[in-house]
């Protein structure tokens, strides 16, 4: 096979999607069934079968070890149906009236193929099976340990709830329920992973979203054909929908229950994925990422005031390196006389061009940066004091990097952290800027930029214009984008995201 | 529509790594000799160029950069400036420049031939400062203040905005063939064992040829025309309070020309102006009445009376169109003018000049009066 | 018929104004020669009631079936001899583009002359522009309706920032030198309004009031036109006319307190104009590649058409394609019979089909 058909075949063709695997009933025989569990599960040492006879007829209880609590299990299951007397005559009718009668947990599920056990006995429950049956119980016993509901330390606010998203999907949706006591909130369970089997949870408000936005969301976590879904950035690229290229996503993410309850109060659509505390939001908006949960507890002149804030961070931190390179090295004229003068004293002293120096500098506070992020904690301190020091002083007293760069990139780095979940596309295109502005100057930084431009407005969100409602332009829609209005006036009518201009949702 | 993207893609990445190859022609600040002041000299036949351009290879202890004054000379202009980098090393660059100024040789010899590269060069601002010199203009350059140089922004701030005294100016003057450029005159004036740069007045221009200078009350009254306040002052001899120093605060000038058949046209000229005294006498015993200070406003008035009277006889009898007359009679008599637009240089002589006036006197400070 | 990307009327005619403003940006000598840039102060009102009449036909088979362009008609009407005709309008939007792109290289070169390579900042536009082409009419649209605030508010600092410069004594009579720079202006405005025949295609796909939208467009378009000639005058009066780009050279003239040089904010509106221009063309001439040979050539013509015009413009200069008035006697007839013949014919044939009941 040639190179180009090779590559074709890696990054064009879609990869067959495995079979369902064939479903597989259960035996009446207790011994085979249990047999077909620790073959299946090659005698794993978590997998813990308990016999027990009732009425000379055996039965078993399978668990999970660690998955389930010992204490509720002994109480609402064991010790019920040891303890009880057993009605019935035939062994059927002896399951059903431990089934119905004995055991007094309230979460029971019947299962008749080993599919769905295995579902259940890994998601903490104990399978109750009795020879003779062909169907087995399955009982809610999960006790396993999770990490209390503590703030989240991403997304840290002054003012509002200290709760954040924990990992067992349904202490999440306790979370959001607990904030929309609402018959219209709705949570849909489905699997993601033909192996992790993760639990994924799709919450809307019936009467808020659009029929059109939850059925794409439903068909695209159908689309997953990953084996493992352990985190909710992997659902991210299936959730995206198109396969246009942009370094802005269309898909939020928040650790904040009450986010996520102001969101699918919009209309749109929570995804919640077990075992992580990062819930996805779609459709999301260019302008949502600097719209923040404090905003709506501070004073309307104080959120618009940060609002603005947020949005020249950004164009900062993306445009500031690249312009900076731009001007010094090919339009100095623009420069203001006393600043020209500094940044070219600055430059005459160190041994690189402005635009290896720039990129050195960012470079290396990346490295910083990411090292920060990974080291255990109590090696922080010495990074920061070495990054100071190497950064900070060193660098400049020996001349290798001019002060005025130095500022420049600071600068830029506080700002990108104004707006933390464009931290990804901001990074990318700083350097992007510093090249073009290097090799372009003003004008290919202009093009470029006037591309990236194009790139945004060009995604669409499930339908709706990234870039909405700025441009397409809507003044209602404006109350809560370049500016945030008192609750008097943010109250009056309530925008639905599939209302916004440009929409292409049947509403 | 996945393959044709990546294929756009591919292409736009491959034409950015040909460029990074091809383009690296920006260079770096240091490297660069970024011009502040330019003065203009003729040497014989050759021009020679003073630049003055700050000095980025300053030691670094030194907070500032130290400034740097480059002489070069070439047949042409722009071979001298050629020059400037085979003498330095360095890329000139024109942008950051502020002012240009002209030797009395050279711009008595006509400017055109030079000032062109002002214009066309698209580094160099049209709001660039002109100004000519008496004697020769590096040595303003070459001024120093102490042991540096004195700064070509400083020079720069000597000359008025509102004088007009810039390239853009100039060049619209000369190729709108109507009215005639002036700049600002600066020389240097003896001040114990230093030189310091002044403004002295004002040069005239016929077309792009230096005519003839305005200094001391011709160039009070240019100013007042100009309606630039504050320039410079003049004395009038008063009877109540002595010698009495003056200055306008602000000027209104109100042309309006009059055309007749068969003879040359009329301007009537309306000045208006504020005058601001002070300097009394130290006689002056702060007591003043109403008529002593019309009596001082009168003063005021001859004394302008006769320093117009001497401008306009200056400018006109050199058949210059300084103050714009001709612009004002096209503007009105558009039709009359076009008739006579070829000849108007040797017209404006003949044409009739009538001034009123109306001084209004303040007089500030803690004396009251 | 296959669905039609749809944007509002005023997201258009923001996309037209900034495709028509960056002609008024670079108008000076080098597009009007030995012209009195100052008479066209009457050229301006007289081509904006022109552009009416012009947009006439273009409107009224609009109404005839809001949901197709000339294109489409002309597929639908004309049968075979319609492949032709939408060459003739392919071949119109690849003019226009390359002229662009030649004013964009002129004025790189004459204005600014920067120490990087013309072509291969020309080629960087280019490439930018087929992607800009390549995503379509919305995004085009939308990312012209944020360049477009960003010009307006450019144009109001201008503004503020030229006012105290003017001098009352640059403004000379209009047409002191006769009638025929009026003439000539208004020969030359109308051959630069390359958006009517554009509007021939883009007005299906706009939902709104496109009455209204014409209207304020074109009177939008002028008063600014007008304005600069008045700002430009009046600052650099006989200046002016040393300057190949006047517009330019008074934004680097503007002041406004401690802002000053302000001709780097002028290149930020112009070179994004250029952008969303030449995209918006190229995606045009897609349009109409799309009408003869289907969708997936339409992806690929952009590119070519990227390459093509990079190659023409190159010799563009050489042919001295701003400045011949030959160019702007051909762009005006090439005008005319697009964007009023062609229309009126089919609005004929249309009629006289409907008359027959074939339609």
């Amino acid at each position: 096979m040639n190179f180009i058909s090779y590559l074709k075949e890696v990054y064009c063709d879609k990869p067959k999607k495995p079979s369902a695997p064939r479903v597989r009933f259960f035996s009446t025989s207790l011994t085979e069934n249990v047999e077909f569990f620790k073959r299946e599960f090659d005698e794993s040492a978590d997998l813990s079968v308990r016999y027990v006879r009732i009425d000379d007829i055996d039965c078993a209880v399978i668990t999970i070890g660690g998955m389930v609590d010992k204490e509720t299990l002994t109480h609402s299951v064991v010790t019920p149906i040891t303890q009880s007397k057993i009605l019935g005559n035939t062994k059927k009718e002896k399951y059903e009236f431990i089934r119905d009668n004995v055991i007094s947990a309230s979460d029971q599920v019947q299962v008749s193929n080993f599919q769905d056990a295995f579902n259940m006995i890994m998601s903490g429950f104990a399978i109750f099976a009795m020879d003779g049956c062909d169907c087995m119980l399955a009982v809610g016993v999960q006790g396993y340990p999770f990490r209390s509901v503590s703030e989240p330390s991403t997304e840290v606010i002054q003012r509002g709830s200290r709760e954040g998203f924990v990992e067992p999907l349904m202490v999440n949706m306790t979370l959001i329920r607990r904030r929309l006591k609402s018959t219209k909130l709705k949570f849909e369970m489905s699997r993601v992973g033909t192996v992790s089997k993760t639990s994924v949870c799709i919450c809307y408000m019936r009467d808020k979203v659009s029929e059109d936005i939850l059925n794409k969301v439903r068909q695209c976590i159908a689309s997953v054909d990953l084996e493992t879904v352990v985190e909710s950035g992997y659902l991210m690229p299936y959730l995206e929908g198109d396969n246009d290229f942009s370094l802005f996503s269309g898909v939020g993410m928040t650790e904040r229950p009450d986010t996520v309850c102001g969101k699918i109060s919009e209309g749109r659509v929570a995804v919640i994925l077990d075992g992580t505390p990062n819930v996805l939001i779609v459709p999301y908006l260019f302008t949502e990422y600097f719209q923040h949960i404090d905003d709506y507890s501070r004073h309307p002149y104080f959120a618009t005031f940060t609002r603005w804030l947020k949005y020249m961070a950004f164009f900062l931190s993306i445009l500031l390196p690249g312009l900076y390179v731009a001007i010094s090295t090919f339009s100095p004229e623009i420069l203001p006389g006393p600043i020209f003068m500094k940044i070219a004293l600055a430059v005459g002293r160190t041994p690189f061009s402005l635009m290896t120096e720039t990129i050195i500098i960012h470079l290396i506070y990346e490295i910083m940066r990411e090292a920060g992020l990974r080291i255990p904690r109590p090696l922080g301190h010495a990074v920061s004091i070495v990054g100071a020091l190497v950064i900070g002083e060193t660098a400049v007293s020996s001349g290798l990097i001019g002060a005025p760069t130095l500022m420049v990139v600071a600068l830029t780095a506080i700002s990108s952290y104004v707006i933390p979940n464009l931290y990804e596309p901001i990074s990318i295109l700083k350097f992007v800027f510093v090249i073009v502005g290097g090799i372009f100057g003003i004008w290919g930084i202009m093009i470029v930029f006037t591309s990236v431009l194009i790139n945004i407005c060009s995604k669409n969100s499930y339908g709706v214009p990234f870039t909405s409602p700025i441009s397409p332009f809507n003044m209602f829609a404006m109350r809560d984008v370049l500016v945030r209005l008192s609750w008097n006036f943010l109250s009056r009518k309530s925008i639905k995201v599939q209302d916004l201009p440009g929409s292409e949702i049947e509403k | 529509m996945k393959i044709e993207m990546r294929g756009i893609m591919l292409f736009f990445c491959m034409a950015c790594f040909l460029f990074l190859c091809g383009c690296s022609g920006g260079g770096e600040l240091h490297e660069k000799f970024i011009i502040q002041g330019v003065a203009v000299d003729k040497d014989g036949e050759k021009y020679k160029l003073t630049a003055q351009a700050y000095d980025f290879q300053t030691p670094k202890d030194e907070k500032e950069p130290s400034i740097r004054v480059v002489e070069v000379s070439g047949a042409t202009l722009l071979e001298a400036l050629e020059n400037i980098k085979k003498k330095t090393s360095l890329n000139p660059v024109y942008s950051q420049n502020m002012i240009i100024l002209m030797g009395e040789d050279v711009a008595k010899t006509g400017v055109n031939n030079f000032i062109d590269f002002f214009i066309r060069h698209c580094e160099t601002r049209p709001k660039v400062k002109l100004c000519v010199c008496s004697g020769a203009a590096s040595e303003i350059l070459k001024a120093k203040d102490g042991d540096k140089p004195v700064k070509a922004q400083n020079i720069h701030d000597l000359i008025p905005d509102e004088l007009g005294s810039d390239v853009m100016h100039f060049v619209g003057d000369v190729y709108g063939k109507i009215s005639d450029p002036c700049v600002a005159w600066l020389g240097l004036t003896e001040n114990g064992d230093d030189k310091e740069i002044t403004f002295k007045g004002i040069g005239l221009f016929h077309g792009d040829v230096l005519c003839d200078f305005l200094e001391n009350d011709d160039a009070f009254g240019f100013m007042i025309f100009k309606s630039i306040p504050n320039f410079s002052s003049s004395t009038v001899q008063n009877q109540h309070f002595g010698e009495v120093t003056y200055s306008a605060v602000r000027s209104s000038v109100i042309v309006t020309p009059e055309v007749a058949e068969n003879s040359y046209p009329v301007f009537k000229i309306n000045i208006n102006v504020q005058m601001s005294a002070f300097a009394f006498d130290s006689d002056y015993k702060n007591e003043a009445s109403e008529s002593d200070i019309t009596g001082l406003e009168s003063d005021i008035e001859s004394k302008l009376s006769g320093i117009y009277n001497s401008l306009l006889k200056k400018i006109i009898s050199a058949n210059i169109d300084a103050l714009g007359f001709g612009k004002i009679l096209r503007n009105s008599h558009p039709e009359y003018f076009k008739s006579i637009a070829n000849d108007w240089k040797n017209i404006i002589s003949k044409c009739r000049y009538d001034v009123t006036q109306d001084v209004e006197l303040i007089i500030t400070g803690k004396e009251p009066i | 018929m296959e669905k039609r990307p749809a944007i509002s009327v005023s997201q258009l005619f923001c996309l037209l104004f900034i495709s028509r403003m960056v002609v008024s940006m670079t108008y000076g000598n080098i597009l009007i020669g030995d012209s009195e840039i100052w008479d066209h102060l009457i050229s301006a009102p007289i081509s904006a009631l022109l552009t009416f009449v012009i947009l006439i036909p273009i409107y009224w088979l609009f109404l005839m079936d809001k949901k197709m362009n000339v294109l489409d008609n002309l597929r639908e009407v004309c049968g075979k001899l319609g492949f032709w005709l939408v060459a003739i309008y392919v071949f119109y939007f690849l003019i226009v583009s390359v002229h662009t792109v030649s004013v964009f290289e002129k004025f790189i070169f004459n204005a600014i002359n920067p120490p990087i390579s013309v072509p291969f900042l020309t080629a960087l536009l280019l490439f930018s522009s087929c992607y800009g082409a390549y995503k379509g009419i919305e995004a085009i649209s939308r990312a012209s309706g944020l360049i477009f605030v960003f010009t307006v508010f450019a144009m109001i600092f201008f503004l503020i920032s030229l006012i105290p410069s003017i001098e009352p004594i640059n403004y000379k009579p209009l047409m002191y030198c006769g009638t025929q720079s009026v003439f000539e202006g208004i020969k030359l405005l109308i051959s630069q309004s390359s958006c009517v025949p554009a509007m021939a295609i883009l007005l299906p796909m706009a939902k709104g009031n496109h009455k209204k939208g014409i209207i304020i467009w074109n009177m939008g378009v002028y008063f600014v036109f007008v304005s600069l000639i008045l700002l430009v005058m009046g600052t650099m009066g006989d200046f002016s006319q040393t300057q190949l780009f006047p517009v330019y050279t008074a934004a680097g003239i503007g002041k406004f307190g401690s802002f000053k040089h302000l001709d780097s904010l002028y290149l930020g509106i112009w070179i994004s104009g250029i952008f969303i221009k030449l995209s918006l063309f190229l995606m045009l001439t897609g349009e109409g590649i799309k009408k003869i040979w289907g969708e997936q050539v339409r992806k690929r013509s952009i590119l070519i058409f990227g390459f093509l015009i990079s190659v023409m413009s190159f010799f563009s200069d050489k042919l001295e394609l701003l400045s011949s008035p030959f160019m702007t006697s051909f762009l005006i007839w090439f005008l005319i019979i697009i964007s009023v013949i062609i229309p009126l014919v089919l609005i004929i044939i249309r009629r006289q089909k409907q008359k027959r009941g074939a339609i």
